[in-house]
């Protein structure tokens, strides 16, 4: 379903909207914004894993010169029921769940006052036992998280068990020729955006909120407030900036805005609230640890019999959804046949910082634990892995078990192939394990599949767009969305543009506004050039015939007879014979009859299930001596549908490994066994990759538009993120022989696993 | 208890009164309504806060206000001419090197410091300079791009 005129500014990369903005400084993030006699926010959080309150005195804190308001759970205990599923979280609470969580909140003139009247908020605490491992909180007798949602939603601490199959395991594993078993952790992780959370409510005295938040949903948290504070929708704004300092699925989220909100109703003044570093880091989400048990059926040649998952998510102090744990079930349908798969999940909670969606929300772990297992298979049965994952990968037609849907369109072959060829894959060992030297190096591979909207064939999966005009020719979109630094506001525009056959630079943006622009979903889950894409391109045509109708008209000309280009409507017979659009809505008959407004509106509910693919190739050198690894080159080859704009496709696929290296190398956030308090919630201690440290990287993009979705394209934003850690993980297993189950990848694991062979 | 502080920032004099304990981010910051300089921790970890400073680029968070007496300090905003992007600026846009633009205005900063001594850099001395500055969203592929490029004369 290629579009009949060859594509002119889609397939382009022109400059990105508003980044002049970004590198001079005038770019107004949250955290920038001031408004007229604003306060400042700080929150009193629990030194204490699990504790009742009884009680809190803070009227030694209200003394102080400055403050002036504070709120506790008695002011903002409402627990509300998020889009989600299950019960999320509340404002503030009687009870804290974990080191960290919220106490009470104070709004002051200075931040230094705010944070000096925490010290005189007086506590009664009663501390109750508490528990950090995951494993162990599933046992019967295991301190509860919640004891408040017993028999509602939670069985002891588990809030979700779900078992899904697909053909029977149990009989493929009697047609299996070896069955391999195998055991991997994958740790919580940050999404550490460089900004750190913000956001501002303001309070007019009709009852109107109006809050700005650094955030990747505008419409979703605005609902959230709207329940929360027993609100009609339509008195709350909720607008997300033109700037967001990157979010990577951790700025999607309402308890904070709920108690910002009533604090600021309660001090009768705008308050703004930004979370410091350290709190970013064991405050707010963070990717969920999980322990994946795998049990695995496959012949001699080769070919799956039977897969079976058992999952442990850990889902911290409160959940983000239960979809948590089932959705991570998907992922073992989409990539390769097997008749027979069963996943069993839970998602158990523990008195650890409240873990959620952060970029590969789910695939990230249960791609590690897959395709690391691939590996193994391969190994077992003296297989090239690269042949075991042609083998057996899904093709065009193939039908996913998951959702039942056909595979419309795969570069996944073309990715495994062209990634091979680019790393050198056949000077990788042809068996485990190097010859004998201090520094051995070695490749290995791991291929994925990831979300797309529609992930049942029956989920809500709509995009809204309106577009008006403006009478001088250029164009107003407006869209429900954020654009939270991946580029966004760009790649709609031009969509726009090219459906329109408008002119990119008069295409305007107004973006996450509940008050002015229409309803959207989520900047998420690689979903928005899908969903709101094809409203934009519908909404555009739209327009365009609008254009064509009027021209006509003046033109005393067919409409069949016209198209667009460029901002003119032409002849298609002569095209010397043309009229600019300004010109079109300048046009006294048009001005007269209202005809120059024109407000056109689109609703675009995503036809079918378009699932992107990729495989990933890393070179490393394992210092067999003290365990260090070095990745020395990462391939990363990307079925991406179409590449809107290629640079900012390459922007995220690079993003993404560096995001995916920290994972399998360097990044996990450390909870004290025993006290349940974080070890290391800052940029010394949590190590985040930096330019030196990263490996030479190839990007590859394959482009098998794709014929359902708006111009082929497929969703990017999460893609290389997931099989970063696996690739470097077989790599490391191909250069020595040592099994590591365990992310990250650090010194101490890798010369573990080299000790033992396995940790 | 305020102590007055003479500098001069982006080629003005300013003074600003400031209490001893206040960093230097605050005062550009708070005092003087320059935004561009970012916080990203306040520890001196992430380097979004960078500014140069009699020509070195200093995390403006570790730095007491108090000390800049008779200083030279040069912010995002005081960079480029005449309306026009400082051919650093114009990199990062045309190579694509700002995804949310969070830790831009530091990266911009701690390169053009570094350039100014070394004009001719290596790839692999551009990456170690820039292991101050922390990015989230690019893998710094297109920051490196661009700094190589301003270096390489490419853009000007």
């Amino acid at each position: 379903m290629l579009p009949e005129k060859e594509l002119t500014i889609v397939g382009t990369s022109p400059e990105m909207k508003l980044t002049r903005n970004k590198v001079t400084g005038r770019a107004e993030f949250t955290v920038d914004m001031r408004r007229p006699g604003m306060l400042y926010a700080k929150m009193l959080r629990s030194p204490h894993a699990s504790a009742n309150i009884n009680g809190i005195d803070y009227s030694r804190a209200l003394a102080l010169s400055g403050v002036v308001a504070v709120i506790t759970y008695e002011d903002a205990k409402y627990l509300y029921k998020p889009s989600h599923g299950s019960s999320r979280e509340y404002g503030l609470d009687d009870m804290v769940r974990y080191v960290g969580d919220k106490v009470a909140m104070v709004a002051a003139e200075t931040e230094e006052i705010a944070e000096l009247a925490l010290g005189y908020i007086d506590v009664d605490y009663e501390v109750l036992p508490h528990i950090v491992d995951m494993e162990e909180a599933m046992e019967p007798d295991a301190p509860v998280v919640h004891p408040e949602r017993q028999g509602i939603d939670c069985d002891g601490n588990i809030l979700d068990h779900n078992i899904q199959e697909w053909g029977d395991v149990e009989e493929g594993f009697k047609k299996a020729d070896f069955i391999i078993e195998n055991r991997f952790y994958t740790p919580r992780v940050c999404h550490a955006a460089l900004e750190p959370h913000a956001m501002l409510a303001e309070w007019d005295l009709d009852g109107n909120l109006t809050m700005w938040s650094s955030e990747q949903t505008a419409f979703m948290i605005r609902d959230s407030l709207a329940d929360a504070l027993k609100m009609p929708r339509s008195k709350i704004r909720f607008i997300v900036p033109d700037y967001v300092g990157g979010g990577f699925g951790g700025k999607y989220e309402s308890a904070e805005k709920i108690a910002l909100a009533i604090l600021a109703r309660k001090a009768g003044k705008p308050v703004m609230w930004r979370l410091t570093r350290e709190e970013e880091f064991y405050t707010t989400r963070t990717r969920s640890p999980c322990i994946f048990e795998s049990r695995t059926g496959v012949t001699k040649d080769g070919v799956f019999v039977a897969r079976q998952m058992r999952g442990i998510i850990d889902i911290g102090s409160y959940a983000w959804g239960a979809i948590m744990s089932s959705r991570a079930a998907s992922y073992m349908t989409m990539l390769y046949k097997c008749a027979n798969i069963k996943y069993t999940g839970y998602g158990v909670y523990t008195n650890t910082p409240p873990s959620g969606a952060m970029r590969g929300f789910t695939s990230t772990p249960i791609h590690y634990a897959m395709e690391a297992e691939i590996d193994e298979i391969a190994a077992a049965i003296d297989m090239d892995p690269l042949e075991f994952r042609l083998k057996n990968k899904l093709n065009v037609g193939d039908i996913i078990p998951l959702n039942g849907v056909a595979v419309s369109s795969s570069g996944l072959e073309e990715t495994m192939l062209k990634g091979a060829s680019a790393i050198g894959w056949h000077r990788r060992n042809a068996k485990p394990g190097a010859p004998d030297a201090r520094y051995k190096r070695g490749i290995g591979m791991a291929s994925y599949c990831h979300y797309s909207p529609m992930l049942k064939g029956t989920e809500r999966s709509i995009g809204n767009a309106v577009l008006k005009s403006n009478v001088d020719g250029s164009f107003h979109l407006l869209l429900g969305l954020a654009d939270i630094g991946q580029g966004l506001r760009t790649i709609m525009a031009q969509i726009c543009a090219e459906a329109l056959g408008g002119i990119l630079d008069e295409i305007n943006l107004t973006l996450a506004d509940t008050q002015t622009t229409p309803w959207g979903t989520t900047t998420a889950a690689s979903r928005s050039t899908i969903e709101t894409g094809g409203a934009v391109k519908d909404v555009a045509e739209k327009m365009k015939r609008r254009l064509i109708e009027l021209a006509s008209v003046m033109m005393g000309l067919h409409e069949g007879d016209l198209d667009t280009k460029e901002g003119l409507v032409y002849e298609l017979a002569n095209p010397g014979n043309s009229v600019r659009f300004g010109e079109i809505l300048h046009h006294p008959d048009v001005y007269l009859r209202g005809d120059n407004v024109i407000v056109l509106k689109s609703t675009y509910s995503v036809p079918q299930f378009v699932p992107p693919y990729g495989s990933q190739f890393a070179e490393v050198e394992v210092d067999t001596e003290t365990g260090e690894v070095r990745v020395i080159k990462m391939v990363a080859a990307s079925d991406v549908g179409r590449a809107i704009h290629p640079k900012s496709v390459e922007g995220q696929l690079e993003g993404g490994i560096h995001m995916g290296i920290g994972f399998a190398l360097a990044e996990e956030l450390k909870i004290d066994p025993v006290t349940g308090a974080p070890l290391n919630p800052n940029f010394l201690d949590y190590k985040l990759f930096r330019a030196g440290d990263m490996p030479e990287l190839k990007i590859i993009i394959v482009e098998p538009v794709d014929p359902y979705s708006v111009y082929g394209v497929k969703g990017v934003g999460e893609m290389t993120v997931i099989a970063t850690a696996p690739a470097i993980r077989n790599a490391i297993f191909n250069a020595t022989g040592a099994k590591v189950f365990r992310l990250p990848l650090t010194s101490e694991n890798v010369l573990a696993a080299l000790k033992e062979g396995h940790v | 208890m305020r102590v007055a502080v003479n500098f001069k920032i982006n080629g003005r004099d300013r003074t600003a009164h400031v209490e001893p304990r206040t960093s230097l981010l605050d005062v550009i910051r708070e005092d003087l309504g320059l935004i561009g300089t970012k916080e990203g921790c306040g520890k001196g970890e992430c380097g979004a806060c960078t500014v140069i400073m009699d020509g070195d680029a200093v995390p403006s968070c570790l730095i007491l206000a108090a000390g800049v007496e008779g200083k030279e300090i040069i912010t995002i905003e005081g960079i480029g001419e005449n309306g026009r992007l400082h051919p650093l600026q114009e990199a990062f846009v045309r190579y694509h090197a700002s995804q949310c633009g969070f830790c831009s205005p530091g990266m911009i900063l701690t390169a053009k410091a570094f350039l100014n001594r070394n004009p001719n850099p290596s790839e692999a001395e551009v990456r170690d300079v820039m292991m101050s500055n922390l990015c989230r969203c690019t893998g710094y592929e297109k920051i490196v791009e661009a700094i190589m490029a301003v270096a390489n004369g490419e853009v000007a």
